[in-house]
């Protein structure tokens, strides 16, 4: 049992690292710099015009911010049409949300992306660049524009970033260096083998 | 089956006049080997959490960070009515690391390029060219209680030569130690509540110690890393106490670990009627003449408890704040709405909403998506998640497991029926804690409609998740228990890897 879930455990590794990582494929370059708005009570529903759907688009990530945030729904229409849609459940924390999306072969150049919630009580924030003037008086409740990202799955695998995150997890710490993935592969590989050990015991 | 929830006879006491250092040195010695296997697998996992987690990325440690320094500066709590920045050094230590833009916001990482860590290299000869000047603000830390930052001014100082990173790191690693520490309790609790099955003890202390919320927690700087010791500490000897008979040096033992949980976070409160349920039931079971003597005992536990925690409060080294005073906490979570409301929404924080009763988390089934996704995988400040489809799978093992946890309680039924007063006094321990945790989250509502859905919250509870896990092993039987063992154990193994990966992925990916 024991040699059946290390194998299963490296296969799972393996299999997992070589998968490809989502990246931003398309950004509306909107800066996520203030929060031009706030919305604890109703639906709330908005469109933002001009957007370019990338093919292949797995989700979008929309620059809305709440600690335990509502059920989100995105259409990304063009012409009226609908070409894509997806839903997030309720229950999500951060600054923003990824909504998944049914992937298009092909991509949308000047699709609109409409998002809606039903925000009850808990306030649920409007994060990107607030709208002056004749724009803003036109749409009171969202007088911003969020930030839209829409994402993908990238080119390559973890395993071809493999040098790239080790390098990264060397910047930033204490004691920075090369010596950080190292270690924490000697300190990980101490665990399993005493996890081992502990569940060789079990058979004893 | 029944064998696992039966108590087996009484271990010899110890010989009279052995000397008190014997006598530890005795009990050290009887811990077994695979306890000491546990402490130190928690305690590795946690340190590699506290270097793949980047600083200040976990809930509330630049506060945490702030109090000990405030603390290691002034040898006073910060001030809960202070509400300045941070420290010269370690705002510009945040800042250098892009804290508040990475916080929170997926789609940035945490320092990324050589260019990015030269900037923060240079930041950091800066900050450790100023003199720090307490600023008396530790933000939502404040009102803690002082141990845990206590034992933290050790690091600390041991780092005062370095820069805010040196520090911080040390400081995790104090934590890490903490979790070593209750990966071991953990052991010796399913070893106390479970005597009969070996096996039983392994599974639950080792799946405790590679759990990653654990780890990602115990690798912080938090007070959480040593109420949850302390907490897995207090079950240990309740279920010893129980297991052997309360006497005045359990008691006193107790009483200590209470106070010493009342002087490390607020929660701990929340165990305190299980406690005393606990003591009431250990001291009826005695015969008369030994219940004066044991109401000693236990005067004794509360006795000491009380003058540790009154100490501590008269020095001034508790912050006199809102939540400072537990009288202060009490009236402050009584003058919010009304209790009908309050009862509900506790209900509803943790269950399923009772038919008829007003939706308090429309769409949000709160016992899956917060408490049992949160702890499959909500790290960061709980902005990194795993993809969609784990947390649907993951039910499949859990659902399992506790299908093999029922089984087990319904053929030792009776041994159960024999150890209610003990059930009762866990299950009030876990149900004092989930109200406060419940009533705190109440006194936001309904701005915010879970400030504390968090399921780090329930980590005071891990003793009961390793009996659990114990148990489903045992409901497996005795031909399949010992595979289903291991399967747990790399289950959890596997767990923690993947969640260290995607905790990677999200930062330095």
């Amino acid at each position: 049992m024991l040699a059946l879930s290390l194998v299963s455990l490296a296969l799972g590794v393996v299999a997992t690292l070589g998968q490809s990582p989502p990246v931003a494929a398309r950004s509306n370059g909107v800066q996520t710099e203030v929060e031009f708005g706030s919305v604890s009570d109703g639906r709330f529903a908005a469109c933002q015009a001009g957007e370019a759907l990338p093919a292949g688009a797995t989700a979008v990530r929309l620059s809305l911010d709440s600690v335990l945030g509502p059920r989100v729904t995105v259409r990304i229409r063009k012409d009226g049409r609908l070409l894509t849609s997806g839903q997030r459940q309720a229950g999500w924390t951060a600054a923003d949300v990824t909504v998944p999306l049914t992937p298009l072969a092909h991509a949308a150049a000047g699709v609109q992306t409409c998002f809606s919630f039903l925000a009850r009580d808990e306030s649920v924030g409007l994060i990107g660049q607030r709208l002056g003037g004749a724009a803003a008086a036109a749409a009171p409740r969202d007088p911003g524009l969020l930030k839209v990202e829409f994402l993908r799955p990238g080119r390559g695998s973890w395993w071809s970033l493999a040098s790239s995150v080790a390098g990264h997890l060397g910047f930033g710490h204490a004691w920075s260096g090369d010596w950080i993935v190292p270690f924490l592969l000697v300190a990980m590989a101490a665990v399993l083998a005493l996890m081992s050990w502990l569940a060789l015991r079990l058979a004893r | 089956m029944s064998s696992v929830l039966e108590h087996p006879p009484r271990p010899a006491t110890h010989p009279r006049g052995a000397r008190r250092g014997g006598r530890l040195r005795a009990a050290l010695a009887r811990v077994p080997r695979e306890a000491w296997v546990c402490a130190l697998v928690a305690c590795l996992n946690a340190v590699c959490w506290s270097f793949i987690t980047p600083p200040f990325q976990v809930p509330d440690e630049t506060d945490h960070y702030a109090y000990v320094e405030q603390l290691a500066l002034t040898g006073e709590p910060p001030s809960s009515q202070a509400h300045g920045r941070y420290s010269a050094d370690q705002t510009l230590t945040m800042e250098a690391l892009h804290t508040n833009r990475v916080r929170l916001q997926p789609e940035d990482p945490a320092v990324f390029s050589p260019a990015e860590a030269s900037e923060l290299r240079r930041a950091l000869a800066v900050s450790r060219t100023i003199a720090p000047r307490p600023t008396g603000a530790a933000g939502v830390a404040a009102a803690e209680p002082p141990l845990y930052y206590a034992l933290e001014l050790i690091p600390y100082e041991l780092g005062s030569g370095g820069t805010v990173l040196d520090r911080l790191e040390l400081m995790r690693l104090l934590s890490a130690l903490m979790a070593g520490l209750t990966a071991l309790f953990v052991f010796l609790f399913v070893r106390e509540a479970l005597p009969g099955a070996r096996w039983a003890w392994i599974v639950g202390g080792g799946a405790i110690a590679v759990t990653p919320l654990l780890g990602f927690m115990s690798g912080a700087v938090t007070p959480e890393a040593l109420l949850y010791a302390v907490s897995a500490a207090t079950f240990y000897l309740m279920a010893r106490a129980f297991r052997r008979g309360l006497t005045p040096r359990r008691a006193a033992a107790i009483g200590v670990v209470v106070a010493i949980g009342l002087l490390s976070k607020l929660n701990f409160v929340g165990l305190l009627p299980g406690i005393a349920i606990g003591a009431i039931v250990m001291v009826g079971r005695l015969p008369a003449p030994s219940r004066a003597r044991l109401m000693r005992a236990g005067a004794v536990g509360l006795a000491l408890a009380a003058a540790l925690v009154a100490a501590a409060y008269a020095s001034g080294a508790v912050s006199h704040s809102a939540f400072g005073t537990p009288e202060a906490a009490v009236l402050s979570l009584a003058r919010h709405g009304s209790p009908l409301g309050r009862a509900d929404y506790i209900w509803q924080f943790f269950l399923p909403r009772i038919p008829g009763t007003v939706d308090d988390f429309p769409g949000i089934f709160t016992t899956r998506q917060i408490w049992f996704d949160g702890f499959v995988g909500l790290y960061g400040w709980l902005d990194t998640t795993f993809p969609g489809w784990v947390y649907d799978v993951a039910l499949l093992p859990a659902g399992i497991l506790a299908a093999l946890c029922l089984r087990a309680l319904a053929t030792g039924a009776g041994a159960l029926r024999a150890r209610i007063g003990e059930l009762l006094a866990y299950l009030t321990m876990a149900a004092g804690l989930l109200i406060l945790v419940g009533s705190a989250s109440y006194t936001g509502f309904p701005q915010i409609g879970g400030a504390y859905a968090q399921s780090r919250y329930l980590l005071p509870l891990l003793a009961l998740m390793a009996a659990a896990l114990a148990l489903a092993v045992r409901g497996a039987g005795r031909r399949w228990g010992p595979a289903v063992g291991v399967a747990v154990l790399m289950l959890f193994v596997a767990h923690d890897l993947f969640s260290q990966l995607q905790v990677i992925a999200r930062y330095y990916g």
